[in-house]
């Protein structure tokens, strides 16, 4: 059991994560302190069930780590995959709980996390419940979810609080817009450069007067307004708020208007990755990713024209699909497709019919509405 | 525990589908004008003696798995001797994406880069388990479907029908037609490749045969819209499916749909070449006893 701290250490108080707002709904954030991280998982989970295992990882930090789990529910196997990982931790320190997703993740060179993180209770709770597991780390108001899959960064808590209307178009929304972010400045690069017949006769005409005086080739000139955006954007994640906004209104005009009209940059490369640049937020936790597959597919486009981009597109497909995180494959419910889980996928039905848990997260207890689970229990 | 991990596995669902583009992508674009290039306008019945011929084949297979043991010798020699027939296919298949990516989406790339790219894809494939491209292949079918329906309802829409050309043809050249455009017992080997990576129940196996009648019968339908299209004509066609979507943009006026068609194609093809690598290596690790 964990030991109660006597001295008073300062504490920030509880506020709503900037990565997790809601419309309607809880509006609770984790903190750095990792035993009231713990208390606003109890107070929603009163069950005997959830259990914690302490651990303390890091030869200098002593960092205090809690794996947390509904016993009814986990998958046993998972906890005890997921536990001996962690025992294997040998390092001076852990500072975040990011250091710890990068040790569980099984391949060492790898796109996607291994682990979900999330900084709402409501949300691991909801994922407790799913059969996951939550690591907690002192110091970090992120908490660990295992296992994870990509389901999980096209849902949203809106999704769950704000009612049914419109959910499934809103996952569909936000799936397309991912595949916008990744695939758009390379399909454009395509489409110009090889296969300038697809293009409609009189966008071509209005393209080919954008692009004329053009000072870099097209390859160039993406790559050029693609680093610039990733610039603009790695510096107004650093900078104070108020200095932010005045960042964005000098990227605006000066990338934006400026750099087109003197004939540096070309309107459609800009508005191009404009585009790419404000899907690319709409699964914040892919950011990342995105921004990396956007530029690989940038290069495959401009390189290799439309049949690259085909087969690029097939490899990642391949390659995702390919990947299972701790029994979870990465893609499920789509692929494996598993259609109980379709429920809460893509679309999304209203709570009372979700009687089972998803299949994609291993669990020992497929039932989660009480009244059925009654009739599961009399068998 | 209560379930024992069944998704690791390669399902039934994922067979069927890994089948349909298996099966259909490479016979959609170019058997159709390959068949009416040798029968004429009778291609539709060498069309129809070769699906049951595939058929029989695949029950044939559907047999094998089920009353023989993988580890059994005779399996494994079979196994060794359709290893050459996959690798056959295997560069068919790499020649129909030569021809459609790079002439038909004419890229100006040079032959070098191309085959460079084709060789590293097949070298991504190999690195991956089966299940991988299975679970791939249930996204992308729904695009090869849909590029297909793009395909033939418009010229469903506006085709003239000339059923004379339906009933009017060279009977001799049938059989020659089958022989040479249809004994690659490619699906068979299919069957075989991956048919025991599922738990091969009745049930199961049934509905793969299922599956590959759907897709025989499925085909025939598009050979018939293939001569009813072209008629006389189609002898001298080099395609199929990318003929036929010309000639429905031709016919309809209705813009530039092709690409979008031929993408989804291509995509079926690139998924094909790297099912017929993975299944060479499936075959070579049973022919080695190696599960």
């Amino acid at each position: 059991m964990a030991q109660s701290n006597s001295t008073t250490t300062p504490e920030r108080s509880l506020s709503e994560p900037p990565t997790g707002q809601v419309l309607l709904g809880p509006r609770e954030g984790f903190v750095e302190s990792i035993n009231t991280n713990r208390e606003l998982i109890t107070k929603r989970i009163k069950s005997q069930d959830l259990k914690w295992i302490e651990l303390t990882i890091g030869k200098y930090t002593q960092t205090k780590v809690l794996l947390g789990y509904v016993s009814s529910i986990a998958d046993p196997t998972i906890v005890k995959t997921v536990l001996s990982q962690l025992k294997k931790i040998n390092c001076d320190g852990i500072i975040d709980t990011s250091y710890i997703s990068e040790c569980l993740n099984p391949n060492r060179i790898t796109l996607y996390n291994a682990a979900g993180s999330e900084e709402k209770p409501d949300v691991v709770v909801a994922r407790l419940l799913e059969g996951r597991i939550a690591i907690l780390v002192d110091g970090s108001p992120v908490v660990l979810t295992i296992p994870h899959i990509f389901l999980e960064s096209v849902q949203n808590s809106n999704d769950y609080y704000a009612g049914n209307a419109g959910v499934t178009l809103k996952r569909t929304i936000r799936l397309i817009g991912a595949l916008i972010a990744i695939l758009l400045p390379g399909f454009f690069l395509a489409v110009t450069l090889y296969h300038l017949s697809i293009i409609p006769l009189n966008t071509l005409a209005s393209i080919a007067n954008a692009t004329d005086n053009d000072l870099f080739p097209p390859i160039i000139e993406m790559i050029i307004v693609i680093l610039l955006f990733e610039i603009i954007y790695e510096a107004t994640l650093v900078m104070p708020k108020h200095l932010g906004s005045a960042t964005s209104i000098i990227a605006v005009f000066v990338v934006g208007e400026v750099a087109a009209s003197v004939g540096l940059l070309s309107a459609p490369t800009v508005l191009v990755v404009a585009i790419s640049g404000i899907t690319s937020y709409i699964m914040p936790n892919m950011i990342a990713q995105i921004s990396v597959l956007r530029f690989i597919f940038c290069l495959i486009g401009g390189f290799l024209g439309l049949y690259g981009l085909i087969a690029g597109f097939i490899v990642l497909l391949v390659y995702t699909a390919g990947i299972d995180n701790y029994g979870a494959p990465f893609l499920a419910p789509f692929a494996p497709y598993i259609s109980g889980d379709q429920k809460d996928a893509l679309e999304k039905v209203p709570f009372p019919e979700m009687i089972q848990r998803p299949q994609s997260i291993p669990n020992c207890n497929p039932i989660r509405q009480r009244a059925t689970e009654g009739k599961h229990e009399s068998r | 525990m209560n379930q024992d991990n069944h998704h690791q596995n390669i399902n039934l669902r994922q067979l069927c589908i890994g089948y349909f583009l298996y099966s259909t992508s490479i016979k959609v674009l170019t058997l159709p004008a390959t068949l009416a290039n040798g029968a004429g306008n009778w291609a539709w019945v060498s069309a129809i003696i070769g699906v049951i011929f595939e058929l029989c084949l695949v029950i044939i297979a559907s047999m094998i798995l089920k009353y023989t043991d993988n580890r059994n010798f005779y399996f494994r020699c079979l196994c060794w001797l359709l290893i050459p027939v996959m690798a056959f296919e295997t560069v068919l298949t790499a020649i129909q994406v030569f021809h459609l990516a790079y002439t038909d989406l004419f890229t100006n790339l040079g032959v070098t880069v191309f085959v460079i790219t084709l060789i590293g894809l097949g070298l991504f494939f190999l690195t991956r388990q089966p299940r991988a491209v299975f679970r791939a292949g249930e996204i992308l079918w729904f695009f090869f479907a849909l590029g297909l329906i793009l395909a033939i309802i418009p010229t469903l829409y506006q085709i003239k029908v000339n059923w004379y050309d339906l009933v009017h043809g060279n009977s001799s050249q049938i059989l020659p037609t089958i022989a040479m455009n249809l004994g690659f017992f490619e699906t068979a080997t299919f069957v075989l490749a991956f048919g025991s990576e599922t738990r091969k129940t009745n049930r199961e196996l049934i509905r793969l045969n299922f599956t590959a009648l759907f897709c025989g019968i499925g085909y025939i339908a598009l050979m018939i819209l293939f001569i009813l299209l072209f008629g006389s004509l189609a002898r001298h066609q080099t395609m199929g499916i990318v003929d036929m979507t010309t000639a429905a943009q031709f016919i309809t006026n209705s813009g530039s749909l092709d690409w979008l068609i031929a993408t989804a194609i291509l995509s079926a093809l690139i998924l094909r070449f790297g099912v017929q690598l993975v299944a060479m290596v499936t075959l070579i690790k049973r022919g080695l006893n190696r599960q």
